[in-house]
This record gives C-alpha cells, sequence and structure tokens, in this order.
C-alpha cells in the first residue's frame, strides 16, 4: 500500500481550518488522478482510506493510502496559505475546487467531464508549475478548456482532448501596429511548447 | 423579416451555460462554435435586442420572458455588437452572417421575435471553429445575468 502525504499550512482560525481540511482533501485526490493519467493510464486506484489531520496550530497534513502505488506530483513551493480572511488558494487547489465545480454543472446538463481530458490537463499543470493560472471551463463534449489572456490582446487558449493531444487557439499582438497573429492546431505537449516560445507567450503565462 | 442581415449599429445576446462561463464572468469563445453532435445546426443562436425597442432593461427582460432554453442561475447573457463582429471575423473568415430568424408560435411557446442566428461558421468541431469563437467572444462587452429574482 502506498501513502501519498502533502502537508500545508498555516491557518488562523477553526473555519479557516475546516475549510483547509477539505480543500486538502481534494487537492490530493486530484493530484493522484492527475498522476495516474501520467503513467499513461486512467484512474483505476481506490483510495483504501484517507486521513487530513492538524499536525500543530497551524500547519496540516492530508494522507491518502492507495490500494495500488501512484506517483506523487511534485508541486514545488505550492503551499497553500491561510490569511485572517480565509484561504489563499494555491492555483492547483484552485484549479480542483473549479473542476469540481464543472463536474457538478455538466452532470446538471446530462454529459460528464472526461477523465482522459482532465488527466492530461493535471498532467499539463504538472509539466508547467511556473505558469499562472489559467480560466477553466467544460465543453459539452466533456473536454476542459483553459484560456489565458491579457489587456495586450494576447491569448491562449487549450482544449485537453485526452491521448497527450491538444487543441490550441493562440492569438498574438506583436507590435500594435502590425496586424494580430492568431493561430489554431493540434500538438502534443512538447509541440505546444515549442509555439508558446515561437509567439513569446511567456508573458501571458507568467512564466 | 426573416434572412435580413441584422444592423450593423444593434446588438446581439447569446446565452451562455454555467460551464462555459470564465471564472472571471466573461463567456468562453467555446460557446460560439456549432455543436459538433448537432451537424444539422447551420447557425448559432442569438437575441436581437432592438427588435424590443431601445429600453435595454426591457430588452433582456423579453429576451429572458421568451427564451424556449432552460436558464440556470449561474448562467450569462453576452452582449455584443453586431458590425463588431462583423468585421473582427471578417479579418480571418469572410462567409461569417448575423441574421433575423424569428421564432413562430409553438405549444407552450410565444413568438420570438428576436430570434437570430449567427451563420457561415466552420463546421464545430474544427480547429478554425474555436478559433473563430474566441474571435466572437473577444467582441463580448457585457455579460448579464440569465435569470434575475424579479422575472421568477
Amino acid at each position: 500500500m502506498t501513502a501519498v502525504t502533502e502537508e500545508w499550512g498555516g491557518l488562523s482560525s477553526d473555519t479557516g481550518f475546516r475549510s483547509l481540511m477539505a480543500e486538502t482533501g481534494k487537492a490530493l485526490q486530484s493530484a493522484i488522478r492527475g498522476a495516474a493519467g501520467n503513467q499513461g493510464s486512467l484512474p483505476r486506484f481506490r483510495s483504501q482510506r484517507s486521513g487530513v489531520s492538524q499536525l500543530w496550530r497551524n500547519s496540516v497534513r492530508a494522507t491518502l493510502w492507495l490500494t495500488q502505488p501512484a506517483e506523487t506530483l511534485d508541486f514545488g513551493d505550492s503551499v497553500a496559505v491561510f490569511d485572517i480572511d480565509g484561504l489563499r488558494r494555491t492555483p492547483f487547489q484552485a484549479y480542483s475546487a473549479r473542476i469540481d465545480s464543472l463536474r457538478d454543472y455538466a452532470m446538471q446538463d446530462g454529459f460528464n467531464l472526461n477523465p482522459e481530458s482532465e488527466a492530461d490537463f493535471w498532467r499539463f499543470i504538472q509539466t508547467v508549475p511556473d505558469f499562472r493560472k489559467g480560466n477553466l471551463v467544460l465543453i459539452d463534449n466533456g473536454n476542459l478548456r483553459a484560456v489565458w489572456k491579457n489587456k495586450s490582446g494576447d491569448h491562449m487558449g487549450l482544449q485537453f482532448l485526452g491521448g497527450g493531444m491538444l487543441q490550441y487557439v493562440i492569438f498574438k499582438q506583436r507590435s500594435a501596429n502590425i496586424r494580430i497573429s492568431r493561430v489554431s492546431g493540434r500538438d502534443t505537449f512538447a509541440g505546444l511548447m515549442r509555439q508558446i516560445n515561437a509567439f513569446e507567450l511567456e508573458s501571458l503565462l507568467g512564466k | 423579416m426573416k434572412g435580413d442581415e441584422l444592423p450593423d449599429q444593434d446588438h446581439i445576446v447569446r446565452y451562455v451555460k454555467p460551464s462555459m462561463v470564465e471564472e472571471d464572468g466573461t463567456a468562453n469563445g467555446a460557446d460560439f462554435r456549432l455543436r459538433p453532435h448537432r451537424p444539422d445546426d447551420n447557425g448559432l443562436s442569438v437575441n436581437w435586442l432592438e427588435v424590443f425597442g431601445s429600453d435595454h432593461i426591457h430588452q433582456l427582460g423579453e429576451v429572458r420572458r421568451l427564451s424556449r432554453l432552460q436558464l440556470k442561475a449561474n448562467g450569462r447573457f453576452a452582449e455584443m455588437n453586431v458590425g463588431k463582429v462583423r468585421s473582427e471575423v471578417a479579418q480571418e473568415l469572410e462567409t461569417l452572417r448575423i441574421v433575423h430568424d424569428p421564432l413562430e408560435a409553438t405549444a407552450g411557446h410565444e413568438a420570438d421575435p428576436s430570434h437570430a442566428e449567427i451563420t457561415g461558421l466552420p463546421p464545430g468541431d474544427s480547429d478554425q471553429a474555436l478559433l473563430i469563437g474566441d474571435l466572437i467572444a473577444e467582441c463580448v462587452f457585457a455579460t448579464h445575468p440569465a435569470i434575475v429574482e424579479h422575472d421568477r
């Protein structure tokens, strides 16, 4: 049995602690779903049991014991911080909460989130931990789509098709006097990275 | 009249369901494309506001009242200027038209004189469809709640 453990802190109130407990549990489970995608297969394992505990006054430990091994994700310095006003989410936690909402919307509309798309999304996020958080929506084919925009008119939209493929839309305003460049297509993660470099989208993505 | 092009200075709204509304409240471009699973669709449904006069609150109220869609509390109506959509999209696609398509009364539904369609769009599952959808989404200058309490 594999144990996956994350620790986050600090918090400022009992209410904050309860919220952090819930957020941490969800985030951890999403991380494991993403890790399963990273191994080239759909999530198959189930958690044997999970626990979230308060380590000391301002730190939380979340542990999920798995019936099958899973590769854990390294989110670098992705540490959730509680301020006096409540939880300041990491992008990872915010994505996790957003996907939960989108999953609910999909069920209300009679379709399901495509697990291959979700696995690809988490795998992509893992490969680009320094990207700022994008806006996430759910297309009616069940695929996730993330969009990054800025006030200069730059724009990148990514639909996670599953199977390691992305459908991208890129708008790039190279200068005020030049017509905006617009391209769309499908590519692998590695191919997309080459497009990002070619279109000089580093500032859009917060790298 | 059915099939007429809408005037450039007028405005249209499109209902955007909650899963297509971005976290900052804007409409995602994926909503402005033909549905791949509905290949018989020729156009994207929108509502022409000025058909209900010049009072903006009244216009939106009538669109909500006559809508045949199942509006959701977290859904939004995305508002665009007709001429802006035409000119922006024309940079990438020459076939786009925004035409009046009033709906006749049916059992259970009043006639909806505001219904219009954006036609000439690429197939919904094509890469170009998302590019054009994102371009249309950039023309949205305001979004409005799909449901307001006093309309209930």
